[in-house]
C-alpha cells in the first residue's frame, strides 16, 4: 500500500520538473562543451579532468541549489505539501522520491560529465580504469554531500540563504584559517585542485568517508525535520522570517565572527632562530646577533652588549612583560653607508638587517633606533606606526637611544637637521595629526629629527619621568586585532594621555617647541651644519617630445648660493615610484633611484619612456651633504604624467 | 505610478533584506579580523578598485540584479496577481516601467547605501595620508555600478520572460564571451563586464563611454521588448487552456530537439577525437618509474629517452634523498606553445616533435620529474606556498637537471642574464618570494635562473642534503599553514638548521660575481622609446633609437596581455624592420592596436643574447601612444 503510490508520485515530480531538468541538463552540457574547449586552449592545460574539478566546484553545485528549490522549497513554501500528504501514502516515500531523484539528477550529470570527459581524452591522457575509478569516487562522493547539504537546507524556507551564506563562511573560514589543513580533511582533500586530475595511486579512502559521513549527517536532518512534530516545524520553518527570528540570527552571526577573530587573534607565528654558528646571542633579554664570519664576531659581540644595556632598562621602564627575541642579521648586500637601507621587518619578532660593519656611532645609533622601533611595534600588536602615535614612537626610540650614548655631535647633527626641516615646512607642524606628510616632505629620517629634539623639548619642560610615563601610556599597551582593540585603544586619545601627564595641551606644546627649535640656530656648532645644507628646491615635470618620447625631468633650483667651502661636494638622487590614484606612504626602498653628482646643482634627472600618460609617479628628491650622516630631502611631489 | 513603484518596492523587501544582511556580514568580519582604523584607500582597493575588472564583485552585483529582476514578473503571474495589475486603469507599459524603475531604484539605493557604510567605516581612519577620501571616485565607482545595474537589469527583465532557459542562455552568453576573449584581442566590448572595468587617469576615473553606450542603447531595446512581451502575458489558469497547452508541447518539442542537437554535438566531438586518435598512433614504453606515450613518429626520441630516464630519475633521488619513489606518467603526445614541459603531481606532459636534440628533451624530463618530487616530497605544501615558493620550484628543478644533464652553454646563459637583471633591476630576495608582484615588476622567467643560484648557494651553505631538507620539512606534519613568504623560509630552513640570511648572502655573493664578469656590452639597454599610430589604423609602432652595433633581430618587445603573472603567454615581438635616419638607426617594432587599452599598454623591451637563449628584459614599462 506504501509503495503503490510511488509510480504515480514519480510521474508527478517529472511533469512538473522534468522540463526544467531538460533545461538544467542542457545547460550544463553547453557549459561542459564551452569549459573544455577554453580548456584545449589554455596556456597551461594539463589534463581534461581539469574541466570536471570545475564543474563539482561550481556548476554542479548551482543545479544542486536550483533543483532543491524547485523540488523542496516550492512545495514546501507554496503548501502544496498538505495536498500530497493527505494522500494514503508514508510522508518518508515522498521525502525519498525527492531525494533520490535529486541525487539521480545531479549525480547523473556528473557522470555525464565524467563520460565525456573519458571519451574525448587522447591516449596522451591516458585516463584508465584505475584513475577513472579514483575520480568517480571522489565526484560521486562530492556530489552526495553537495546534494545532502542542499536537501537539507531546502527544508528551512527563506531562512536557507541564511544557512547557505553561513555555509560560504564556514568555508571561507576553513579554507583561509592556518591551523587548518584541507589537503587531508573530507570535501577538500577530495577536490584539491593539485591531485585531483593527476594521483592515480591511492584511493583517498579516508576523506572520502569523511564526505560520506558528513553528507549523511544532512541526509538525515533533511528527513527528520519535515518529519519532526508530525509536520509542524517545517510549517514554521516556512513562514517568513520575522524580527526575533533575524535578531537570532544576528546573533548567531555576530557569535561566528567573535569566534572567527578571537580564533586568528591566537594564531601564533612560529618564533625564529639564527641558525648557524656565527651567532652571538643573550637569553635575558633575547638578543640575537647573525655576523656570518668568524672575523666580525668582535665587532658583533660589542653591538650585542649595547642593544642589551638598551633593551634591559626600557623592559622595565615601559613594564614588558612579554620579549620578542630582537634578531640583528648582517647583510653585506646592503649598503655600508645608506642609513635608510636598513632593512626591517616584525612578522615572526624583530629583525633587523643592516651592513654594520663600517658603522660609526651615529649610524650604530641608527641602527639601534630601528630595532627598538620594531620591539615597540611588536609588543604593541603592531599599532604604534599609526599615524597619531608614530612620531612619540619614533622620538622616543632614538631619544632613548641618543640618552644611553650621550654624544654631543649626535646631537648637534640631529638639532640641525631638526631644523632645517622646520624652516623648510615653513607652516607649523603638527606631529599628532599630519606625520606622514611631514615625513614624506623631509624624508624620515628628518621626521625622527624632528620627534627626536620635540622628546628633548618635552625632558626639559616635564622631566625624565614624565617622558617615561607618557611612552609608558601610549607606546606600551598591546592592541588587539579586532574593533574591540581599536575601542580600547582610541578610548584615550593622546592628546588626553599627553594632558594627563603634563597638564598642558599638545598643542601648545608644538607651538612652544617650535619655537624653542627655531632659537637652536643659533647654536655655533648646529648653525656651523645648517650652513653647509645647500638651499635648493628640486621639482619633477612630465615632458613629452615631438616624435612621443617620454620624459620624466627632474630639476633643481638655488634659492640661495651654495656653500661649497666645507663640503666636498654633493650627490643628488631622484626617486621615482609609480603609485596608485590613492596616497600611501612611500619607503625609500621603493621604485627607482636616479643618482649623480651636483656640485653646481645645474643636474638634470631624465627617466626615458618609463611611464605612460595617465600614470601618477612620486617623484622625491635628496642632496648627500658630507657633514649629515643622511641625505636631505629638497623636494617630494606627486605628479600625473601628461 | 508612485504608488504602483512603493508597491513595488514593498514587494522587493526581502532582497533588500538579503543584500543588508551580506554587508553586515562583510562588515562584521572586517570589524573582528583587522582593526578598522587603519583600512585605507590603498588596503581596501586593493582588488574592489584597482585598474581593470574585478570579477566577483561584478558577479556577484549581476546576481543580485538578476535575482530583482526575476522578482518582477514571473512570480505575478504564477500567483495570478498579475491579472489584477493589468485590471487597473493603467496602461501595461507603465506598470512594466513603473516595476522596473522600482527595482533599479531599490538597487541603487542599496549601492548608495553600500558606499555610504564603507565611507563611514573609512572615515575612522584618522590619518592625513593614509585615512583620506576619495568622494569623487566614490562617486564613480557609484555611477559605474548603476550603470551595470541598468543594464543586467534590463537583461534580467528581458530572460526572465524564459524562465529558466533564460538563466541558461545568460549563463551560456557569459561562458562564450570569456572564450572569444581568450580567442580573438579587442573583442572584450562585447562582454558586459566591460562596464565594470576600471581605469585611472591620474587620480581621475577613467569611464570607457562608448562601451558603456553601446550596452545601453542594447539594454534600452531588450527592456522594450521584454515590455511589450510581459503586457501580453495572463496568470496561470488551472483550467483547460489550448493556447498553453500548444506553448508547453512546444517547449517540450524545443528542448527535446536542442538537447538531441547537443547530443550530437558531443557524440561528433567524441568521434572526431576518436578518429584524431586512430590517425595518430601512440605507443607506450614504461621504465620503473615512468610510463612514456608518444606519438609513433616520435618514437627514436622517446627510446633514446627512454633509455637514460631511469637512471636520471634514480640520480634525483639520490640528490635529494627522496623517501618516496613516485610513478610518473610522461605525456608526449602534443607540443605546448608556451613551455618545453609541464608537470603536476605524478603527471609530465611535454612534446618530442620539436626537433631539439636528445640532450635538450633529457633535461626537460629531469627539470619536470625534479617537480614531482617537489610535490610528492613536500606533500603539496610547495603548492599551498606557490607565490612564496615559486623561484625556488623553478630554481631547484634547473639547478638538479643541470647537475644531471648538463649543457654548459644554456646555463651560463641564464645565470648571465639573472646576474645582469638582479644588478640592474635591484632585485632582492624579498621579490622573489612574492611571485605574483615580481612578475608584474620584472621578466617572470627570471625565477629559472635566479632561482638556479639561491638553490646553488643553499647547496654551498647547506649541503646538498639540504635540496631534498626544504621539500620534507615545508611538508612536515604540524607544518603552520598560511605565513607570510619571509616567515616560511626562515621557519622551514631553521628545521634542519640551515640560516637564510647566509644562503642569501652566498645567492648575493655569486650573483655579484658573476656580474662583474659579464661583458655588460653584450646586454643592450633600450630607451628613449616611443609609440605612434599607424597611418593604417590597426596597428602601433614602437620606435627605439639603436646606440650598439648588436644584431637587431635579436630584440624584441614583450606586450603585457591579459596576465601579467605567466608572462610567457604574453605577446613577444620581434623587430618590423630597422631603419636608418640621419646616420643613427632605428628599431622599430609594428603590435596589433587592440593589445593596447586605449593607447596605454605596459611593455618590455629585451634582447636575446645569443640564438636560442632566453630574452634578457628590462624592467616592465608603461607606454602610451602619441595621438
Amino acid at each position: 500500500m506504501a509503495l503503490a503510490g510511488v509510480p504515480t508520485l514519480v510521474r508527478k515530480e517529472f511533469r512538473e520538473h522534468g522540463l526544467s531538468m531538460l533545461l538544467l541538463g542542457g545547460g550544463f552540457v553547453i557549459t561542459l562543451l564551452l569549459a573544455h574547449a577554453q580548456n584545449q586552449q589554455a596556456a597551461f592545460a594539463m589534463s581534461p579532468l581539469q574541466v570536471l574539478l570545475l564543474s563539482v566546484t561550481l556548476v554542479i553545485p548551482l543545479i544542486a541549489f536550483i533543483m532543491g528549490n524547485r523540488l523542496i522549497s516550492t512545495e514546501y513554501l507554496g503548501h502544496t505539501r498538505q495536498f500530497v500528504e493527505s494522500l494514503p501514502i508514508n510522508p518518508l516515500v515522498f521525502l525519498i522520491i525527492k531525494y533520490l531523484l535529486g541525487l539521480l539528477f545531479v549525480g547523473g550529470l556528473a557522470l555525464v560529465a565524467i563520460a565525456y570527459t573519458w571519451l574525448l581524452s587522447d591516449s596522451g591522457d591516458a585516463l584508465d580504469r584505475k584513475l577513472l575509478t579514483i575520480v568517480l569516487v571522489k565526484v560521486l562522493c562530492v556530489v552526495f554531500f553537495i546534494w545532502s547539504v542542499v536537501f537539507c537546507f531546502s527544508f528551512f524556507g527563506f531562512l536557507r540563504f541564511a544557512l547557505y551564506v553561513m555555509l560560504g563562511v564556514v568555508i571561507v573560514t576553513l579554507v583561509t584559517y592556518p591551523g587548518f589543513d584541507q589537503r587531508e580533511f573530507g570535501p577538500f582533500a577530495l577536490l584539491d585542485q593539485g591531485v585531483f586530475a593527476f594521483e592515480r595511486d591511492n584511493m583517498p579512502i579516508k576523506a572520502a568517508l569523511q564526505t560520506l559521513f558528513m553528507g549523511a549527517v544532512f541526509t538525515l536532518a533533511g528527513f527528520l525535520l519535515p518529519l519532526m512534530r508530525d509536520g509542524s516545524l517545517i510549517e514554521s520553518l516556512a513562514k517568513p522570517i520575522d524580527r526575533s527570528n533575524m535578531v537570532v540570527l544576528a546573533v548567531i552571526g555576530v557569535g561566528v565572527l567573535a569566534t572567527l577573530g578571537s580564533l586568528l587573534e591566537k594564531w601564533d607565528v612560529p618564533e625564529y632562530s639564527f641558525s648557524s654558528d656565527h651567532v652571538v646571542s643573550e637569553v635575558d633579554p633575547p638578543v640575537s646577533i647573525l655576523y656570518l664570519e668568524p672575523i666580525y664576531e668582535e665587532q658583533s659581540k660589542q653591538l650585542l652588549e649595547s642593544m642589551r644595556d638598551l633593551i634591559v632598562p626600557l623592559q622595565q621602564a615601559l613594564d614588558l612583560k612579554v620579549m620578542p627575541t630582537v634578531r640583528v642579521a648582517l647583510d653585506k648586500g646592503l649598503s655600508e653607508t645608506n642609513l635608510n637601507d636598513i632593512r626591517f621587518g616584525s612578522a615572526d619578532g624583530v629583525l633587523v638587517r643592516a651592513n654594520y660593519l663600517k658603522y660609526d656611532s651615529f649610524s650604530m645609533a641608527v641602527l639601534q633606533t630601528n630595532a627598538l622601533h620594531q620591539l615597540i611595534q611588536a609588543t604593541s600588536g603592531e599599532r604604534r606606526t599609526f599615524e597619531p602615535y608614530h612620531w612619540l614612537l619614533d622620538g622616543f626610540t632614538r631619544w632613548w637611544v641618543e640618552e644611553s650614548l650621550a654624544i654631543e655631535e649626535h646631537k648637534v647633527e640631529l638639532f640641525a637637521r631638526a631644523v632645517n626641516s622646520v624652516v623648510y615646512l615653513e607652516e607649523p607642524i603638527d606631529l599628532v595629526h599630519n606625520w606622514q606628510w611631514i615625513a614624506e616632505e623631509v624624508s624620515y629620517p628628518s621626521a625622527e629629527a624632528l620627534a627626536y629634539t620635540a622628546l628633548v623639548f618635552y625632558e626639559q619642560q616635564f622631566g625624565r619621568e614624565a617622558v617615561l610615563e607618557l611612552a609608558n601610556l601610549v607606546l606600551a599597551p598591546k592592541v588587539s586585532d579586532n574593533v574591540f582593540g581599536v575601542i580600547s585603544d582610541r578610548r584615550i586619545s593622546i592628546q588626553s594621555s599627553f594632558r594627563n601627564v603634563t597638564g598642558q595641551k599638545i598643542e601648545r606644546f608644538f607651538i612652544d617647541w617650535q619655537e624653542w627649535l627655531l632659537d637652536q640656530q643659533s647654536e655655533p656648532a648646529v648653525a656651523n651644519l645648517l650652513s653647509m645644507v645647500p638651499n635648493v628646491r628640486g621639482a619633477a615635470s612630465s615632458e613629452t617630445s615631438a616624435n612621443g618620447v617620454h620624459e620624466l625631468i627632474g630639476r633643481y633650483e638655488v634659492i640661495d648660493s651654495v656653500n661649497h667651502d666645507a663640503v666636498a661636494g654633493f650627490t643628488c638622487d631622484m626617486q621615482h615610484v609609480l603609485i596608485s590614484p590613492f596616497d600611501y606612504e612611500i619607503a625609500w626602498t621603493s621604485g627607482e633611484h636616479e643618482t649623480q653628482a651636483c656640485d653646481n646643482f645645474d643636474t638634470l634627472h631624465s627617466v626615458s619612456s618609463y611611464y605612460a600618460a595617465g600614470d601618477r609617479v612620486f617623484v622625491a628628491f635628496e642632496v648627500q651633504v658630507d657633514a649629515f650622516h643622511q641625505a636631505i630631502r629638497v623636494g617630494a611631489q606627486r605628479l600625473v604624467v601628461e | 505610478m508612485i504608488a504602483l513603484i512603493f508597491k513595488e518596492l514593498r514587494q522587493l523587501k526581502p532582497i533588500a533584506f538579503l543584500w543588508i544582511a551580506l554587508l553586515a556580514l562583510s562588515i562584521g568580519i572586517e570589524l573582528f579580523t583587522s582593526r578598522v582604523d587603519e583600512q585605507s584607500y590603498e588596503l581596501f582597493c586593493d582588488a574592489l578598485c584597482a585598474p581593470g575588472i574585478e570579477y566577483s564583485q561584478a558577479i556577484f552585483l549581476m546576481i543580485l540584479c538578476l535575482v530583482t529582476a526575476y522578482s518582477l514578473y514571473p512570480r505575478e503571474v504564477d500567483e495570478r496577481t498579475i491579472d489584477f495589475l493589468h485590471a487597473l486603469p493603467i496602461k501595461k507599459s507603465t506598470i512594466f516601467y513603473g516595476k522596473f524603475i522600482a527595482a533599479f531604484g531599490l538597487v541603487c539605493l542599496l549601492l548608495l547605501f553600500s558606499y555610504g557604510v564603507l565611507s563611514v567605516l573609512l572615515a575612522f581612519n584618522p590619518e592625513s595620508m593614509s585615512g583620506k577620501r576619495y568622494f569623487a571616485i566614490d562617486a564613480s565607482l557609484f555611477l559605474r555600478d548603476c550603470v551595470f545595474a541598468f543594464v543586467v537589469m534590463a537583461h534580467g527583465v528581458f530572460l526572465s520572460r524564459f524562465r529558466t532557459v533564460g538563466l541558461v542562455i545568460y549563463a551560456l552568453y557569459l561562458l562564450l564571451v570569456r572564450w572569444l576573449e581568450t580567442q580573438f584581442d579587442g573583442i572584450g566590448w562585447v562582454s558586459v563586464f566591460e562596464i565594470f572595468k576600471i581605469d585611472y587617469s591620474g587620480t581621475a576615473f577613467s569611464f570607457n563611454f562608448n562601451v558603456m553606450a553601446g550596452h545601453i542603447a542594447l539594454a534600452v531595446v531588450l527592456l522594450v521588448l521584454a515590455c511589450r512581451m510581459w503586457s501580453g502575458v495572463q496568470g496561470k489558469s488551472e483550467g483547460v487552456n489550448k493556447n498553453a497547452k500548444v506553448h508547453k508541447l512546444l517547449k517540450i518539442v524545443a528542448s527535446v530537439f536542442g538537447f538531441l542537437f547537443m547530443a550530437m554535438i558531443l557524440v561528433g566531438q567524441v568521434m572526431q577525437n576518436a578518429q584524431v586518435a586512430e590517425e595518430k598512433a601512440f605507443e607506450t614504453l614504461l621504465t620503473d618509474h615512468y610510463r612514456f606515450v608518444f606519438l609513433t613518429g616520435d618514437k627514436g626520441q622517446a627510446e633514446e629517452l627512454h633509455a637514460s630516464a631511469e637512471e636520471h630519475y634514480q640520480q634525483l633521488r639520490v640528490l635529494l634523498n627522496a623517501s618516496t619513489e613516485p610513478v610518473i606518467h610522461v605525456d608526449m603526445t602534443s607540443e605546448n606553445d608556451h613551455a618545453a614541459g609541464l608537470a603536476q603531481w605524478k603527471t609530465i606532459k611535454m612534446g618530442l616533435s620539436g626537433g631539439e636534440s636528445p640532450n635538450r628533451y633529457a633535461r626537460v624530463l629531469s627539470h619536470e620529474t625534479a617537480h614531482v618530487f617537489q610535490s610528492v616530497e613536500s606533500n603539496r605544501a610547495f603548492r599551498a606556498y606557490f607565490n612564496s615558493t615559486r623561484f625556488f620550484i623553478e630554481g631547484m628543478a634547473n639547478y638538479v637537471s643541470f647537475e644531471i644533464v648538463p649543457r654548459q652553454d644554456t646555463r651560463r646563459q641564464n645565470r648571465d642574464i639573472a646576474a645582469v637583471s638582479w644588478q640592474r633591476q635591484n632585485i632582492q630576495f624579498e621579490d622573489m618570494t612574492n611571485s605574483a608582484a615580481f612578475s608584474s615588476q620584472f621578466n617572470a622567467e627570471l625565477v629559472y635562473g635566479l632561482g638556479e643560484i639561491w638553490t646553488e648557494a643553499l647547496v654551498d651553505v647547506c649541503g646538498k642534503g639540504a635540496l631534498g631538507e626544504v621539500l620534507r620539512s615545508a611538508g612536515r606534519d604540524g607544518a603552520p599553514l598560511g605565513l607570510p613568504a619571509g616567515v616560511f623560509w626562515r621557519d622551514t630552513l631553521q628545521q634542519f638548521s640551515c640560516e637564510l640570511e647566509l644562503v642569501n648572502a652566498a645567492w648575493r655573493t655569486k650573483l655579484s660575481a658573476r656580474f662583474d664578469d659579464i661583458d655588460q656590452s653584450q646586454f643592450p639597454i633600450l630607451d628613449n622609446m616611443s609609440a605612434t599610430e599607424h597611418e593604417n589604423g590597426v596597428t602601433i609602432s614602437i620606435s627605439a633609437p639603436l646606440e650598439s652595433e648588436l644584431p637587431a633581430y635579436r630584440y624584441a618587445l614583450r606586450i603585457a596581455k591579459e596576465s601579467k603573472s605567466v608572462a610567457s603567454v604574453d605577446a613577444i615581438f620581434k623587430p618590423d624592420n630597422l631603419i636608418v635616419e640621419l646616420d643613427s638607426q632605428v628599431l622599430k617594432f609594428e603590435v596589433p592596436s587592440e593589445l593596447t587599452d586605449r593607447g596605454r599598454f605596459r611593455y618590455q623591451v629585451g634582447y636575446q643574447i645569443e640564438d636560442g637563449s632566453r630574452i634578457y628584459f628590462q624592467s616592465w614599462r608603461s607606454g602610451s601612444v602619441l595621438q
